[in-house]
């Protein structure tokens, strides 16, 4: 088992070495695994093109005694090369991948996540709103963690809203029961956006209308269940999405 | 396991890219059998260096001064202005001897990953340079990957609507290689770049 082949995203590669890269790729069978190529920042490197980030590849990995694998050979499927063309699409784009990056234990298969994040990225390819795939992307990926939030009674007495969202114990909570003080009001269309994100994916995703203060609720709610999951709230691709939307 | 002093070098030479502990030990010993003039000469010309040299205020170039040697020569062409990523690019596209235009170095590329967005970039003083001014085509010679093409894309879109040409540096096979040894993306992209003959 010390050579296999397996389908795998490049989430992020950064130089290493004299002519290498250290390339993160979330595998299909092994999940998440950081990997050495080596001598692709030479021109003559036949590796190098398939190891830019967002790259779906079939690869020939080798792991040894270390917990750094070897990228031995590859082949590049999709370079999902509209995400390039656009930075604000890029941004989006590496927010989804440093999400997985950081939420994902090393060496485990995560074979929902995977197909979850390849989907995102076929869709924001081709996404003219991509704060809506973003929110639909996180909530997914939260429910894909274990954090799934219940959307469609109060937390504790199971009756109905208007609701606020209630950060300590991670769910909607009625204006009958008592919240913490950190709660806020969540609006019925933004509850009603976020079931429809959970329920039917990316399928579909572009006759979903979500308008910018829709989808400023939503993220106010997946940025708590985010911070739970991946016990962080600050993610760099994200900063520079926001400064992109700011200047625009 | 090494005197304090040996230590300390090696730590120093550590701290150099792409020298792991094996390296730094090996150099640190060869210092130790170089004439001490030379190690002196040596340790001179990293700290004058590293005094005296700044960056070009008006391209982003190493220069020692306010300006590059690049952009202190008025014989080269005033219309025409290549945009790389770093100042050690502007060396490499020297030695072709075919541009004979003034650079803009935008000091890295768009990389939200590492937090880079264009105002971590020179963006802002390219676009001033650029208002007012005689250029009418700017190069992009941004790196042929994901990073510096979103940058390339990014700087289109805003520095077309001034009327300034913009025109990308072509990506193909290297010169010598062999065709049916190009990886599949090289070659797709050799292919989209074809021109009349
Ligand atoms: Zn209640
Ligand atoms: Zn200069």
């Amino acid at each position: 088992m010390a050579e296999w082949k397996d389908y795998g995203l490049v989430l992020r590669s950064r130089e290493y070495r004299e002519a290498d890269r250290l390339v993160t790729l979330l595998t299909r069978k092994r999940g998440l695994l950081t990997g050495v190529a080596r001598g692709v920042r030479k021109v003559q490197s036949k590796l190098a093109a398939r190891v830019e980030p967002l790259t779906l590849g079939y690869y020939q990995l080798h792991q040894g005694r270390s917990s750094l694998a070897t990228l031995l050979q590859g082949e590049a499927l999709n370079h999902h090369r509209k995400l390039c063309s656009n930075p604000l699409l890029l941004a989006h784009a590496q927010y989804f991948c440093e999400l997985c990056e950081s939420s994902l234990p090393e060496h485990e298969p995560a074979v929902p996540v995977f197909s979850l994040l390849l989907q995102a990225l076929t869709t924001l390819e081709a996404e003219t709103q991509p704060a809506r795939a973003a929110r639909c992307f996180e909530l997914n990926l939260l429910s894909l963690l274990g954090y799934r939030p219940v959307l469609d009674a109060c937390l504790f007495c199971r009756g109905p809203g208007p609701y606020r969202f209630d950060p300590p114990s991670g769910g909607l909570v009625c204006s009958r029961c008592a919240a913490s003080a950190e709660a806020f009001a969540v609006s019925g269309a933004a509850v009603a956006v976020m079931k429809r994100f959970l329920e039917l994916g990316f399928y579909r995703l572009s006759v979903c209308r979500v308008p910018a203060v829709l989808s400023g609720e939503i993220h106010r709610v997946s940025r708590v269940l985010i911070a739970k999951a991946v016990g962080k709230t600050r993610f760099k691709s994200l900063e520079v999405l926001h400064s992109l939307t700011e200047g625009h | 396991m090494y005197p304090g002093t040996i230590a300390r070098l090696i730590e120093a030479f550590l701290k150099l890219p792409g020298i792991g502990p094996k390296t730094a030990a090996r150099l640190a010993f060869f210092v130790l059998k170089m004439p001490r003039e030379e190690v002196a000469g040596m340790a001179r010309a990293l700290v004058e260096a590293r005094d005296k040299t700044s960056y070009c205020k008006l391209c982003g170039n190493y220069c020692e001064g306010e300006r590059c040697v690049i952009c202190r020569d008025v014989r080269r062409d005033q219309a025409v202005v290549c945009v790389v990523q770093e100042a050690r690019d502007v060396l490499a596209m020297e030695k072709t001897r075919e541009f004979r235009g003034y650079y803009h170095v935008l000091g890295g590329a768009i990389s939200p990953l590492d937090g880079i967005g264009p105002e971590q970039l020179r963006v802002r003083e390219l676009l001033e340079r650029l208002g007012g001014s005689q250029v009418r085509e700017l190069i992009l010679a941004t790196n042929p990957n994901v990073e510096g093409e979103a940058t390339a894309h990014y700087l289109a879109k805003v520095i077309k609507p001034l009327g300034v040409r913009v025109t990308r540096i072509a990506h193909g096979l290297p010169v010598g290689a062999d065709l049916e040894y190009a990886d599949e993306v090289t070659l797709s992209r050799a292919l989209e770049g074809r021109r009349e003959m």
